[in-house]
């Protein structure tokens, strides 16, 4: 069998050199803005750059190798990770539980739109803006939070430097901004579901939970995909946020190594330390991106 | 419908620009008009009737609460300087200023006057070559030697102190005398009884600080350590630059860590400096801990909260011993430098020498200095220019008196103070113990000491 390759006609020939040139402005973006400086990242972290002099030098892998005897390295790891998984299993959970009740025809139109924008609001605020607010809400001394608790005749909680419940408190913050970009991309999702399907399964007697488990759930994967790798990411790429509202504490057991990046890079002046651990971090959203996304394509494939 | 919608939203965005486009225009007039308008006011000295090109001078500053101050003083040098622009840069600490600050060193593009500290990266500019010296100014003469000496390094001076910053503690008189205090603690016995009386007769906490500012953070445990260490003056900051004051050999430092954490207000490890003022305002502590450059706000802070500024007193935090003097902790306000460009015209250079000997004259430095209330270093301010909040006068003259110890954050390194402070902030939260804190202390200083 011998392979003969297609000729193409004038149109499109001319066609496809169209799209080589349309696409160069977008590669020459890419490899100035992300690629250059990626591989500049790399180059830093094999040197003991301290971000202002001219100078530089060659260090191999020692940034690397005194990476695990940082102060709080391990707490910062275990907190980086439960910031992110908490958080993306929350944002999906609530944006999912959300999506479905503003996907109801009977709510009507308005209230649908209304209700979606209200919470879409907070994914347009910056993440120092949220930080420092639910800082606010969280003080112990005057916060709204504990004034909601104390009229209802509940304890005041120290949100803000109580082991594991200031882990919980970033963690509904952030899921405060993240949840209304999901629900959009939730309910472009479940529009999609053509309403056959449904009128088949209410005829073959099947109830609601029912619906929900064979056909909205499978139906919902590619959206469901692409909500948890992007909440992954974002959670692993989160600074701001939990800085402003915790700044880390109790300990390191809310540092994440973003903080952490920033502040070996621009506080201690040790820009090649920071660099080797933006490199793990990279490596880890990397790993942990590829095998969420390994594992929810498979589920995708059984539906 | 669609197409008319769009067009009209197409229109309305065209005319936004140009009504942009025309207000920049106006602001762009505006500003070249100031000249002829401060000829008239006939305040145009005679430098400036020489021609000279348009100059943009840009001035970095970490204060936003000094930027009325700051405001004032661009309007009136402006007025003088018809050609030079004065660009204010203000971040806060904790706004990203480090951040901004090192991306335009990594631009090359320093701005022209700075305020520096004692810290790392003032040093590595100074190590670069970039920041100038300014014993060459005249002005230079008129900060006492001792902050001269405090900002300079490597022998060049590189700034100019703005006012000298003390540890203070305020009291609500009227919380304190519920507490059955008619006068002030004077000394350490003394005020954690205090503070004992008002946690268990009153509604208010004992103390209140911030433990987001990572100076007032540190007033304890280094007020403690000057008290108990039985140094001399400048010994503990010479031990403590090479990594060998040892937190762990004095008991009595972790014991009196270990006495006065209870009596800090919940929640303390968390609030930021502004904070101080609102709890004081509110009424929910008796006692602030905090620095004499929040005395404007705490002062009437307090008066509100206690119905009159009769009711507000203060003092250095009295944690001496009965019977021994009390220790100040005192630095010098970060200063001002100016940087070094070697591509600067003749005129931008003569525009940057002419505002930073002009704004550490008497008449307009006093503007700066009396908008955050800290003491003057400038020996030519007359009495009447300074205005110091009623409160704070009575504790000028024993702040002079005193022996003092360096503030902690101009010997730290940036490692030194993340370990430090995030092992404070747990001390003072009840996460960690007073010996957590103390060992924790001792380790960090020796593995990232100044002098390493």
């Amino acid at each position: 069998m011998s392979l003969r390759r297609k000729r193409l006609t004038g149109l499109e020939r001319s066609h496809t050199q169209a799209c080589r040139i349309f696409i160069i402005p977008a590669i020459v973006l890419c490899v100035f803005f992300v690629i250059v400086p990626l591989i500049d990242v790399i180059r830093y972290s094999f040197t003991d750059w301290n971000g202002i002099s001219a100078d530089m030098k060659f260090v191999g892998l020692e940034n690397y190798k005194n990476l695990p005897q940082m102060d709080g390295f391990k707490d910062m790891l275990i907190a980086t990770f439960s910031f992110a998984i908490g958080m993306t299993l929350i944002t999906i959970l609530i944006a999912f539980l959300i999506a479905l009740l503003l996907d109801k025809k009977s709510r009507g139109r308005l209230p649908r739109s209304f209700m979606r924008a209200l919470w879409f609001i907070p994914s347009l605020l910056s993440g120092t803006v949220v930080g420092i607010l639910w800082h606010i809400m969280y003080n112990y001394r005057n916060g709204v939070i504990n004034t909601i608790l104390t009229k209802a005749g509940l304890e005041k909680v120290n949100w803000l430097e109580t082991v594991g419940v200031t882990n919980i408190a970033i963690i509904v913050a952030a899921a405060w901004v993240q949840i209304g970009m999901c629900i959009v991309i939730f309910m472009a999702g479940l529009q999609s579901i053509p309403e056959d399907i449904y009128e088949a399964a209410i005829i073959d007697g099947a109830s609601e939970a029912q619906k929900l488990r064979s056909i909205t759930i499978p139906m919902m994967a590619p959206s469901i995909t692409i909500n948890m790798i992007t909440t992954t990411i974002g959670a692993f790429k989160a600074y701001e946020l939990p800085y402003f509202i915790s700044k880390g504490m109790p300990g390191y057991s809310t540092m994440l190594l973003t903080g952490r990046i920033s502040f070996y890079a621009f506080s201690a002046n040790k820009y090649g330390y920071g660099s080797a651990l933006a490199v793990v971090l990279i490596l880890i959203i990397a790993v942990f991106s590829l095998a969420e996304l390994i594992f929810l394509r498979k589920r995708e494939d059984i539906y | 419908m669609k197409k008319a919608i769009a067009l009209f939203v197409a229109l309305v965005l065209m005319l936004g620009l140009v009504a942009c486009a025309a207000s920049t225009g106006n602001a762009t007039s505006a500003t070249n008009e100031k000249p002829a308008e401060s000829k008239t006011e006939g305040t145009t000295p005679k430098a400036d009737e020489e021609k000279h090109e348009d100059v943009v001078l840009e001035c970095y500053c970490v204060k936003t609460e000094n930027l009325e101050a700051w405001q004032e003083l661009e309007k009136r040098f402006e007025a003088l300087y018809p050609w030079v622009d004065i660009e204010l840069i203000t971040l806060e600490f904790s706004s990203g200023s480090s951040e901004f600050l090192t991306a335009r060193i990594a631009a090359n593009d320093l701005p022209d006057v700075l305020q520096v500290s004692q810290g790392t990266t003032t040093r590595s500019l100074i190590d670069e070559g970039k920041m100038d010296d300014l014993s060459r100014f005249e002005v230079s003469k008129n900060i006492p030697e001792v902050y001269r000496d405090l900002l300079t390094y490597k022998g060049v001076l590189f700034g100019l102190a703005q006012g000298a910053a003390f540890a203070t503690m305020y009291y609500n008189m009227d919380i304190l005398e519920q507490a059955g205090w008619t006068t002030i603690p004077t000394n350490w016995d003394e005020l954690i009884q205090c503070s004992k009386d008002v946690a268990e007769k009153t509604d208010a906490a004992p103390i209140v600080t911030s433990g987001q500012h990572t100076t007032l953070l540190y007033f304890t445990p280094e007020l403690i350590a000057a008290q108990n260490a039985g140094l001399s003056q400048n010994e503990y900051e010479e031990l403590f630059k090479d990594g060998k004051f040892d937190w762990t050999a004095y008991p009595e430092i972790e014991a009196k860590l270990a006495e006065i954490q209870p009596y800090f207000i919940t929640g303390a490890a968390s609030m930021v400096e502004d904070d101080i003022a609102t709890m004081m305002a509110d009424g929910e502590a008796a006692m602030a801990l905090a620095g004499n450059w929040t005395a404007a706000s705490v002062c009437s802070a307090i008066a509100d909260a206690a119905g009159g500024m009769d009711k507000v007193q203060a003092s250095l935090p009295p944690f001496n011993n009965a019977g021994d003097a009390v220790w100040a902790s005192v630095a010098p306000e970060d200063g001002f430098g100016i940087t070094v460009d070697p591509n600067r015209s003749a005129d931008e250079q003569l525009a940057l020498d002419t505002f930073f000997e002009w704004l550490y004259q008497p008449e307009n430095f006093c503007v700066i200095q009396n908008s955050s209330g800290s003491v003057p270093v400038l020996t030519t301010l007359s009495d009447d220019q300074i205005k110091l909040p009623e409160p704070i006068v009575p504790v000028v003259a024993p702040m002079n008196a005193a022996s003092s110890i360096l503030m902690g954050f101009n010997i730290w390194t940036a490692e030194y103070k993340s370990a430090a402070s995030t092992v404070l902030l747990d001390w003072i939260s009840g996460n960690a113990t007073a010996e957590d804190a103390v060992n924790t202390m001792w380790t960090a200083e020796q593995n990232y000491y100044l002098n390493k």
